[in-house]
């Protein structure tokens, strides 16, 4: 282990939990400060027991998710799919949720079946369909739910967004609300702002198309949460807020 | 990190007891702690994961068993048998 290591939260709050032990064993034997020494001992205590987790260093996590996304929007863009994505939920033929990027102009949602990854439905409904990148994340979220995602509503939705939002600190804050007719969604960015930037840099298309794993998690959260397919129909970045305007779809 | 997020309200919860209960009484002082801990653990249930709920629920088991000793102790006392 390294000196730098120290800095990790995992080593540091064994640090700071191992100073605070100490000080209320000094308070024990040394003072009457009673209270004190007990305050000490269970923040301590506490800071030990409660800060277990591992941390992976930022920029790695950010090169991890970047890998993902940047293979997969080459290969889109290679295949010439451009159409604007479609996360449909599960239903009577998918058991889990898929991202639908039509070939061409969207004309629907054609039939889609969890074994099939190229669409050719009728009447020009062609594209491909993809497990959503941010379906690990998800998954990871709605194992801390209390209740099932499917269909709970608008409500249960933002629960599940706010565990993505506050449980795996993948953003500052969100929103998600009706408005003329449309779902909007709007995610503030905290730390992954850059690695945004930099997907952005690379290529606009990807936040319609796909997403990145982050804003993928939120758009398959609302689709499973309102249990109906919701199109991207626009998209929008000012300072650290992305803007989803999304259309509910048969 | 919600785990920061906790250990840090939970800081600034013992230091308000500290203030209010002083050097005083050990049992409420406990007892206040026992409180905090079960808001937290109630307010952060969705947001924190099962090992970190299931240390939470440790601590709130010791504290309970700390809160019966209290209650014993006091109803031994004032039935004047011990």
């Amino acid at each position: 282990m390294n000196i730098g290591d120290l800095k990790k939260p995992e080593y540091l709050s064994k640090v700071i939990g191992s100073a605070f032990i100490i000080l209320s064993v000094y308070l024990f034997i040394s003072t009457e400060f009673i209270n004190t020494a007990f305050g000490a001992l269970f923040i301590g205590v506490m800071t030990i027991a409660i800060m277990h987790f591992r941390t992976v260093e930022k920029p790695i996590a950010e090169r991890m998710l970047e890998s993902s996304v940047l293979p997969l929007n080459d290969l889109l863009e290679d295949l010439d799919l451009n159409g604007d994505g479609v996360y449909v939920p599960p239903g009577q033929n998918l058991s889990s949720s898929r991202t639908y990027v039509p070939a061409g102009e969207f004309r629907g949602v054609p039939n889609i079946y969890d074994e099939m990854t190229i669409i050719t439905g009728g009447g020009g409904r062609t594209g491909i369909s993809l497990i959503p990148l941010g379906k690990p994340i998800l998954h990871q979220a709605k194992e801390r739910m209390e209740s099932d995602l499917d269909g709970v509503g608008i409500e249960g939705a933002r629960e599940g967004m706010g565990i993505l939002t506050h449980g795996l600190s993948l953003a500052k804050s969100f929103s998600l609300r009706r408005e003329d007719g449309s779902i909007k969604l709007r995610i503030t960015h905290n730390g992954y702002n850059k690695y945004c930037e930099k997907l952005r840099g690379r290529s606009t298309k990807l936040c319609t198309r796909t997403g990145c794993p982050i804003c993928s998690a939120y758009i398959t959260c609302a689709s499973e949460g309102l249990d109906v397919s919701l199109r991207v129909v626009s998209f929008e970045k000012e300072d650290k807020h992305v803007k989803f305007t999304l259309e509910e779809v048969e | 990190m919600i785990n920061q997020k906790i250990i840090v309200a939970l800081g600034l919860w013992t230091s308000l007891c500290l203030i209010l209960v002083g050097g005083q009484n050990l049992e409420l002082f406990g007892i206040l702690l026992l409180i905090g801990i079960l808001i937290s653990r109630e307010l952060t249930s969705t947001y924190t994961d099962l090992n970190t709920a299931d240390k939470m629920d440790t601590f709130i088991y010791i504290g309970i068993i700390f809160f019966v000793a209290v209650v014993s102790r006091r109803i031994l006392d004032i039935l004047e048998i011990i």
